[in-house]
């Protein structure tokens, strides 16, 4: 199993360096920062100045290299609109986009999962049927339309909830928090539940019953167990979406995440900003990526001891 | 009843009626087999459950629809979609009545809903009604173009990749990992920046970031069909590696390939929308959903309408599509689960 | 209809057999119809006997199992006719009771080990597991319990082997692990399910004989579930063999395979190869009904050689070969 983990450590590695390149060469194709950072008005040695000073005379490999060392111990430079080193924004942002996502994964894992284990063992009830429509419904749900709606039910015609911010108190993060969890619990309960189906149909969950293994125990003991791993492999994906939803999510609800720093600084033009979130973004996936491959491994006996 | 050749050889032959293809009689129920009580009471099922087996009637309806709205939209629609009459400026849908409120001891009266403007008007004083359809077309516009391109590549380089192995195989599929480890969103509104936001930078974005899933699937496919025997007869027979691929392994995977188009149909369209939505999609005023989604978030207490409609049309169009999706997996590999 | 196995004629003192299965009925509710898997079936097994249950697939046989454990899958059901063991009716008893009996008092060896056993637990696991929930083992002597257990299914070394996984094991290994999981709480009655379909011939061998031991040991009635007429030769008192649902041959193992008089019974012998024949093997034409529609009269009518118009009009009665032995046919005996 060392081997299998060493393999895609290199592998994910691999992605992350050419992920970086990738980054770094978006925004170098923008346009010229130097037009961006020295009005108008200033001579032409101020231009030269500021050139050497961003070292863009220099040769682009030499360019990668200083900015990739610099990103490697957590500098990322100032944000062009702000003169606030970028690490610090991002901090700053930072907690409100993973309180958001932490309560969505909760929702996803506590409601998804167990509804589509129930919705796999009750198979054709009405309970079934109503959890497999929710699901289909929640797939096709534009995550902002949905954000949007829930803000005219319960905040402008019930009045139930304030419709946007992050003042303090539950009532503010549930219905960002409900609306990023909505398409994942769809798509983990379908996941679960056709993964279950299968599972309940083997062999294995038949000879438990014949051992008269009690039922809620064989539904998670014996078939859960078999049935998570498929599962276990879209929470990545989930994660991946949650990121992108969150973008969203903390435009609508003006929720100060950095999905949404993201999203102004792209109008801003505030390049740093934008280089740092996608280089993190993106080295989050692989991370995740590769975590869920290592679980993966850990949990799948064939793997582990094959 | 005869299927064309073509069906049969694409392997989509199981989208046809049940008695087309069935080769067994006992896969067709009999119907004058001697019935007792218990028999007849559990064959007399509701007659739409029966006809649901066969064909998705609501939503092909459906997908009809929104075609003929797409090509059709400037004949159907009541008014221009971009036509601006202030005078009627936030004129809500034409059931709602009369209301007042009031503000500062001032009382305002907002006015009925009319029939002219069917699901009423935007603050420029646009119809919703037409932006909905003409939104349907770029819609339709969108999702075609981009799966076209994005199946294409993403065929042409799995095939390729699947069937010749070795190197070049373990470049396309690094780069397949590292399209797919990108933030698609991310991406598409970093591109936005350095390209102002267009139609044909909508089609582009996405294309680049959809055609790396299919070449995935289409590779695992292809590794499958490669090594099946009349793979191996056509190699011995001196077939070329281009014929071989295009005759033998490309009509295997077809069957996968429209299963994997027809519900990533749903997902281009929600992704369009939420670049729309965000200002980096395709640039207003082009009625785009997502874009009057949009639009209506600055009078979301006033205005309800504009940004309730619209967003109902991408629910409809991306359950649809979904509930197509999965039919046409069913039918042509209930396996396919894993999709 | 029914087909009644005397009831009466039996070994024990009380005219009591352990096991007695009265007009079993199983019936799947599908989208097609339904379809009649077991129709009307009846027989016994009584302790320390070996009973065989002979058919093709589609027999009911396998059905005929699950329904006595009362695991048939949905769509299907029990619809009528009774099981009891000791007396007592499992039909009629509650979910938890029944619960309480699967595993301890009536176990089955499924017919895959490689399926049958749990990827994710070692063996020692899954052998313990119903140990513990029938007999509250727990700790040290639940663990040598299951060591004591594999080793009498013969697994060398059992006590380091108790923590492997199932892909770890030999296909051999896997069966006697499966079996160890049948007899871990010392049952009355073991159904084995297609007991050497997943072995190689020269496993098969060892694996029955290891069967007969432990029922010499412990004094527990089997039923062979098969399609394979050699096993029940070799492991078989009584035997019953079934078709399209209902049995149309039943009794000692001797008297049948001596005297077979049903046309199916003595197709199925004269598919077994022998050593003196050197002609093509032979097999039986056509396939079995669906149990959606069985035809009237005769089931087997369509692929009998000796059929006559009354075999397609009107089902056979019961009737008594000699002593024990019944079949269901028109026209018995042999056709040359």
């Amino acid at each position: 199993m060392t081997r299998y983990i060493i393999r895609r450590s290199i592998h994910a590695l691999i992605t992350l360096f050419i992920v970086s390149i990738a980054v770094f060469m978006i925004v170098r194709l923008s346009g010229d920062p130097v037009e961006v950072l020295v009005p108008d008005e200033a001579p032409a040695e101020a231009y030269e100045e500021v050139r050497r000073m961003l070292h863009l005379d220099e040769h682009i490999t030499v360019q990668y290299y200083i900015w990739m060392s610099k990103v490697l111990v957590g500098d990322f430079g100032e944000s062009t609109t702000q003169r606030i080193p970028v690490t610090t924004l991002i901090l700053e942002r930072f907690p409100a986009t993973l309180q958001l996502t932490v309560i969505a994964l909760l929702i996803t894992v506590f409601i998804g999962l167990p509804i589509g284990v129930y919705s796999a063992a009750y198979r054709g009830t009405t309970m079934d049927l109503l959890a497999r429509g929710f699901a289909v419904l929640g797939q096709a749900l534009p995550n902002f339309w949905l954000g949007i709606v829930f803000i005219l039910i319960f905040a402008v015609w019930l009045d139930w909830l304030p419709a946007a911010g992050r003042e303090g108190g539950f009532e503010f993060m549930i219905m960002p928090a409900v609306t990023l969890g909505w398409f994942p619990v769809a798509g983990v309960m379908r996941l679960t539940r056709s993964s279950m189906l299968e599972v309940l149909n083997s062999e294995y969950v038949k000879l438990a019953r014949v051992k008269g293994v009690r039922e809620s125990l064989v539904l998670w003991k014996h078939a859960f167990k078999n049935a998570a791993l498929p599962v276990l492999t879209y929470s990545a994906l989930i994660l991946i979406f949650m990121v992108r939803g969150s973008v969203i999510v903390e435009t609508v609800f003006a929720w100060p995440g950095v999905g949404r720093l993201v999203l102004e600084s792209v109008y801003n033009r505030d390049f740093p900003i934008v280089q740092a979130v996608v280089l993190l973004f993106a080295s989050f996936f692989i991370t995740a990526n590769l975590a869920v491959d290592i679980l993966y491994a850990y949990l799948n006996p064939k793997i582990r001891y094959g | 009843m005869a299927i064309p050749n073509i069906i049969k050889r694409l392997h989509i032959y199981k989208l046809l009626p049940k008695r087309a293809w069935a080769a067994s009689e006992s896969d067709v129920p009999q119907k004058d087999a001697p019935l007792d009580k218990t028999v007849a009471a559990h064959l007399a099922q509701p007659w739409w459950k029966k006809h649901l087996n066969f064909v998705p009637t609501v939503p092909l309806f459906i997908v009809g629809l929104f075609l003929f709205l797409a090509v059709f939209a400037d004949v159907v629609s009541p008014h221009d979609p971009r036509e601006s009459n202030l005078s009627a400026s936030l004129s809500p849908p034409f059931w709602v009545g009369e209301s007042s409120f009031e503000i500062a001891g001032f009382s305002f009266t907002k006015e009925a809903g009319t029939l002219t403007y069917l699901l009423g008007t935007d603050l420029h004083g646009r119809d919703i009604f037409s932006r909905m359809i003409h939104g349907s077309r770029i819609a339709v516009l969108v999702s075609g173009m981009v799966l076209a391109i994005a199946t294409t590549i993403g065929v042409s380089l799995g095939v390729s990749s699947g069937y010749f192995g070795g190197k070049p195989d373990a470049i396309i599929m690094r780069l397949v990992d590292i399209m797919l480890a990108f933030p698609p969103l991310l991406i598409a509104i970093v591109f936005s920046v350095v390209y102002e936001p267009s139609f044909r930078n909508v089609i582009i974005v996405i294309s680049a970031l959809y055609w790396a899933i299919t070449a995935r699937q289409v590779r695992a496919e292809s590794l499958a069909v490669k090594t099946q025997d009349f793979v191996t007869l056509a190699r011995v027979a001196g077939a070329s590696h281009l014929r071989i691929m295009w005759k033998h392994i490309l009509p295997n995977i077809i069957p996968t390939v429209l299963v994997i188009t027809t519900l990533q149909v749903g997902t281009v369209i929600l992704f369009e929308a939420s670049l729309s939505f965000l200002g980096v999609g395709i640039p207003p005023p082009n009625p785009s959903w997502g874009v009057v989604v949009s639009e209506g978030r600055d009078q979301l207490s006033t205005a309800w309408w504009i940004s309730l409609f619209p967003g109902m049309c991408i629910v409809v169009a991306v359950l649809t599509m979904n509930t197509l999706g999965d039919w046409v997996r069913d039918r042509l590999d209930p396996m396919m689960q894993h999709l | 209809m029914t087909q009644k196995i005397n009831k009466n004629k039996s070994n024990t003192n009380n005219g009591k057999h352990l096991l007695q299965v009265d007009d079993l009925n199983v019936h799947f509710f599908t989208r097609r119809g339904v379809a009649r898997a077991v129709d009307g079936v009846s027989f016994h097994v009584d302790e320390g006997e070996s009973l065989g249950i002979v058919g093709e697939s589609g027999s009911g046989k396998s059905v005929t199992a699950l329904g006595i454990l009362r695991l048939v899958p949905s769509p299907g059901e029990i619809v009528q006719g009774s099981v009891r063991l000791d007396g007592e009716n499992l039909t009629e008893i509650s979910g938890q009771a029944m619960r309480k009996i699967r595993g301890s008092k009536i176990s089955m060896i499924l017919q895959d080990p490689m399926t049958s056993l749990n990827p994710s637990f070692s063996i020692g696991e899954q052998v313990s597991e119903a140990i513990s929930i029938h007999q509250g083992l727990k700790g040290k002597s639940l663990k040598d319990r299951v060591v004591e257990m594999l080793t009498k299914v013969r697994i060398p070394a059992a006590e380091s082997r108790v923590g492997d996984f199932p892909h770890q094991l030999s296909g051999g290994m896997r069966q006697r692990a499966s079996g160890a999981i049948g007899i871990s709480c010392t049952p009355k009655v073991l159904i084995c399910d297609e007991p050497t379909t997943a072995l190689d011939m020269t496993i098969q061998a060892q694996y029955l004989e290891l069967l007969k031991e432990v029922q010499k040991e412990t004094g527990v009635a089997f039923i062979f579930i098969t399609h394979d007429m050699g096993i029940v030769a070799k492991m078989c008192d009584r035997v019953v063999v079934m078709y399209a649902g209902r049995i149309v041959e039943a009794g000692p193992v001797i008297d049948v395979f001596r005297n077979p008089s049903h046309p199916y019974t003595i197709s199925l012998l004269k598919c077994l190869p022998r050593l003196t024949a050197v002609d093509r093997l032979e097999s039986i034409d056509g396939q079995p009904p669906d149990p959606h529609v069985f035809p009237t009269g005769c089931r087997f009518a369509p692929r009998c050689p000796k059929a006559q118009k009354l075999c397609r009009e009107e089902y056979p009665k019961t009737t008594v070969v000699s002593g024990d032995h019944i079949n269901a046919c028109h026209f018995p005996g042999d056709w040359n």
